[in-house]
């Protein structure tokens, strides 16, 4: 390959990759068939063979395994069952097909008793932290500095020295497992890639192989050299600790790749074309949330050529992808721009944008350094995190504002004389009852989840764990900022709104009809007129509204008692607003509301106004909103931004968007999701799924082919595309 | 709503006409049959230092329409059709006014830009568009020509109105014919602008 024009090599990298492409989506429609549909990410594992049969060892008498060795040796088992998976013409080797943590039966190890929080958690139908895994994000700089071999040597090092007891013994073991299964999972792919070379007649693919046999055969245990040994280690972080427990924070990779690209490009091994195809490869292997720019400790930008590189991959590759740009003063301006048009382009939703500023004010407020805030960056759906030093279970935990609205109301229908104050005190004392359960539950959690689902992948990954003899989970790391978002702050919102305009204010309606009118669900021609008039009342999203007022009062309000909460164990928790996907899960628990909300009908995406809110769906009025009641102290409250793909025709398109991206970040936005999508097309898409196997949406923080949703899920969004539009 | 309530609504969203360079256009309907309210919310909202833009048949008596042109940086009007014979018969009024307002306009030296949307079997005959790029190129300093391509939303919209639609089922143009169109009104040395090709 490296005697080709810069110009020939291009081509033939491109039409791999538009291959790679291809098999991709038609992966998934095979993976739509065998698994049904799929209201989450897409992480671009692959459909087990024909015949392909394995399960766990149970351990336990539910049937189901928990701690440090059961987990190890099922790790072992599984990894070692997976066929080896080599593409000829792509860059990099490795996929998986089953993930361990889906075996799971119970969330929990029943030998430690939690049912003295039951009562509360499902009164406020909380998702606890019980039983959480990842949602942390490792450092993968410590795997690229010491290889599969190096973490070996390192965890039997440290076991020497910590393994005193039985528990960190065993610690230690599953350690050492974990690796050595890792270790020989590449060293079968090896292998493999040799088989492939023998067979292959191809001269451009045979070199291909050749390149892939030596970069596998290395990287089984050494610390990569290269660009392309770097990659291959990456994509067996990716795949390796995907199929272990889900874990999918990826890190700073433009960062992350830039010393291997230049020392590649200063011994001239290899230029930007073959650059372009091996992180095109890494971009293959797994949907991780990756970070692009974004400033350094010093505030320097740190978009460098392998920042414009993943750009480049990314859109020849055009699949999915979670890509987030970090916008902050210093930014590259033609690289801003270049992302922004990629959005226009292929309409696939990536990249997103992250707001600098305010993620780093908010952080500080916690009590830490600048310095340290700016390493926090975007590795989750909607949260960041410091690689390898934090441990916060993002966007695991979540309390449903909604819920406990509905829960306050109920107190408040037993008064002789209702009023939005006294809801008011309701809502702080159930909200401030729910948080306690959080606080106590997550402590739990961190006394003993290392019994159950320890993080044996990650653990390797961290500053603290392997050198302490202890799971990330059982404080070993630096930093314990438990991430807690609230969800449905526009459903509370607006229901407390609708009830001080049309009860208090206007007297339109009686306490007592509009108690009865809710517990009948609206029903019945007097239901629907109250409920007309309950649905036009002041909302969340509109300028200078009720609604506005009453979200900013909750939002200071949960970001106020979430801060405050009390650990046992150490760990601090910080506020942010996020659903993740669980709209129309979150709203089925809740009744009919006050803002004219049908019972068990879906509850606002994240820190978005209810659809319907906002005329138009007017972008400014909705991000004035979002940025009214963001926590700020460093978590998010994204922004959902759905955009007509009329607007890319308009003169200044790309600049209009700019602008609104820039200006929502610099007053105080943390986080961006855009899609761009034409109305007429997903409605067809949304009738025959089929027809439009590559069609991709930002459904929440991740993205997703719109054809692998459930119809409902499809539903949700569309309803919000079209409120857009 | 007041003049007051809409400008504490536009107020709102100042920071972003800052960043995008961008600010209101008063659009329709047609805003010159509100005359005095748009005046003074145009008025208000360049007090504050948006940029303001209308878009409009120009089909209103200069005088209605002189109070507003002071606080307009920007205009946006059609001329869908030269020959005034036809205009009439499609549109029901001539466009001698439609004309002399943009004739009026240009000379205030008011960014302008003129638009014909493209119907099929009503405007989109290279004639027309010859003689309208022509009249432009010769009474007007406009930014640019645009050629709007039909817009299929409006059966729907007459049919949710429960009323007739009288141009019945038009096809869109096909791409080839556009060029045409864009080459004939280029060919009168105007700048040309369509979003569609």
């Amino acid at each position: 390959m490296q005697q080709l024009s810069l110009e020939d090599k291009k081509q033939i990298y491109s039409r791999r990759i538009a291959l790679l492409r291809s098999d991709k989506i038609a992966e998934t429609q095979k993976k739509l068939k065998y698994k049904g549909y799929m209201d989450e990410d897409d992480y671009h594992y692959l459909v087990p063979p024909e015949g392909y049969d394995w399960s766990p060892v149970a351990t336990h008498e539910n049937g189901d395994f928990h701690g440090y060795t059961a987990w190890a040796r099922n790790y072992e088992s599984m990894t070692g069952s997976f066929p080896p998976v080599v593409v000829p013409y792509s860059s990099m080797a490795g996929n998986y097909f089953k993930i361990l943590h889906r075996f799971r039966k119970v969330r929990w190890n029943p030998e430690y008793d939690f049912s003295e929080f039951l009562p509360m958690i499902e009164k406020y139908e909380i998702d606890h932290g019980i039983g959480q895994v990842h949602h942390f994000c490792g450092d993968v700089r410590i795997g690229l500095e010491l290889g599969w071999g190096g973490l070996l040597n390192k965890v039997r090092r440290y076991a020497s020295i910590n393994a005193l007891d039985q528990e960190t013994r065993e610690f230690y073991a599953a350690e050492e497992t974990v690796i050595i299964s890792i270790i020989n999972w590449i060293r079968r792919t090896s292998q493999c890639v040799q088989e492939k070379l023998a067979q292959e007649n191809d001269p451009l693919l045979r070199n291909n192989l050749a390149e892939m046999f030596q970069a596998n055969r290395w990287v089984e245990e050494n610390p990569p050299r290269t660009m392309r040994e770097a990659c291959q280690f990456i994509c067996w972080y990716n795949i390796a600790g995907r199929c272990f427990n889900r874990e999918g924070a990826g890190g700073q990779l433009d960062v992350l790749l830039f010393p291997y690209y230049l020392a590649d490009i200063e011994k001239r091994l290899i230029d930007d074309e073959d650059a372009v195809y091996y992180i095109a490869g890494v971009l293959l292997s797994d949907t991780k949330y990756y970070q692009l720019g974004g400033p350094d400790e010093n505030g320097n930008d740190l978009v460098n050529r392998v920042s414009w590189l993943i750009l480049e991959a990314a859109d020849r590759l055009n699949i999915t992808a979670n890509l987030t740009v970090r916008m902050h003063d210093g930014l590259d301006r033609a690289f801003f721009r270049r992302a922004v048009e990629l959005l226009f382009e292929h309409k696939n939703a990536w990249p997103r944008f992250s707001g600098d500023k305010s993620l780093v004010s908010g952080f500080i407020q916690n009590g830490f350094s600048r310095e340290l805030a700016r390493n926090r960056i975007a590795v989750g759906c909607n949260w960041m995190a410091i690689p390898g030093v934090e441990y916060g279970l993002n966007d695991s935990i979540k309390v449903n504002l909604a819920k406990v609205f509905t829960v306050a109301f109920e107190d408040l229908a037993q008064e002789r004389q209702p009023t939005t104050d006294a809801l008011w005190q309701f809502f702080e004392k159930h909200l401030a009852a729910a948080l306690d359960v959080v606080f106590k539950t997550t402590d739990f959690h961190l006394r003993a989840n290392r019994y159950n689902s320890p993080e044996l992948f990650l653990n390797l990954f961290c500053r603290g764990p392997i050198e302490k003899g202890r799971d990330a989970s059982d404080k070993s790391l630096d930093y314990y900022t438990i991430g807690v978002d609230g969800a449905g702050i526009a459903v509370a919102a607006d229901s407390f709104a609708a009830l001080q305009q049309r009860v208090e204010r206007e007297h339109r309606i009686s306490w007592r009809k509009i108690i009865r009118t809710l517990q009948e669900n609206y029903e019945g021609p007097e239901g629907l007129r109250i409920r007309q008039l309950m649905l036009t009342a002041e909302k969340y999203g509109q300028s200078n509204s009720l609604g506005l007022e009453w979200a900013v009062r909750i939002s200071q309000l949960f970001s106020r008692l979430v801060s405050a909460g009390h650990s046992s164990e150490g760990a601090r928790f910080i506020p942010g607003l996020f659903s993740w996907s669980k709209t129309i899960a979150f709203g089925k628990q809740v009744g009919a509301t006050p803002d004219g909300r049908l019972a068990g009908t879906p509850i606002n995406h994240g820190a978005n106004p209810m659809p319907g809110s906002v005329k138009n769906g007017e972008m400014t009025t909705i991000s004035e909103a979002i940025i009214a009641v963001q926590c700020q102290r460093g978590n998010t409250a994204p922004f959902q931004m759905e955009l007509d793909p009329g607007i890319s025709r308009m003169h200044g398109g790309v600049e209009k968007v700019m602008a609104l991206l820039e200006t929502h970040l610099d007053r105080g936005g943390t986080l961006i999701n855009v899609n761009i999508v034409d109305a007429d097309m997903i409605r067809a898409a949304h009738a025959n799924p089929e027809l439009y196997p590559d069609l991709v949406v930002r459904v929440t923080g991740f993205s997703a082919y719109f054809a692998t949703l459930s119809p409902e899920f499809r539903q949700l969004v569309v309803d919000r595309l079209m409120e857009a539009q | 709503m007041t003049v007051d309530e809409v400008v504490s609504l536009v107020a709102a969203d100042l920071p972003y006409y800052v960043a995008s360079g961008g600010g209101v256009t008063i659009s329709g309907g047609e805003p010159f049959l509100q005359p005095k309210f748009v005046a003074e919310l145009l008025k208000q909202c360049q007090a504050l230092g948006i940029h303001t833009a209308i878009e409009s048949n120009m089909s209103a008596p200069l005088q209605v329409i002189e109070p507003a042109l002071l606080h307009l940086n920007m205009i946006f009007c059609d001329i869908k059709i030269f020959d005034d014979q036809v205009h009439e018969k499609e549109t029901g009024v001539s466009n001698q006014m439609i004309l002399e307002n943009i004739r009026q306009v240009s000379a205030r030296k008011i960014p302008l830009v003129i638009r014909t949307p493209l119907i099929p079997g009503v405007t989109d005959s290279r004639e027309n568009i010859s003689q309208i790029a022509t009249w432009i190129s010769q009474n007007t300093v406009a930014e640019y020509y645009e050629l709007l391509t039909y817009n299929p939303l409006a059966p729907a919209k007459y049919e949710n109105l429960g009323l007739p639609y009288k141009l019945g089922k038009v096809n869109p143009l096909r791409k080839d014919k556009i060029n045409d169109l864009v080459a004939a009104a280029s060919a009168c040395g105007i700048p040309v602008v369509c979003e569609r090709i």
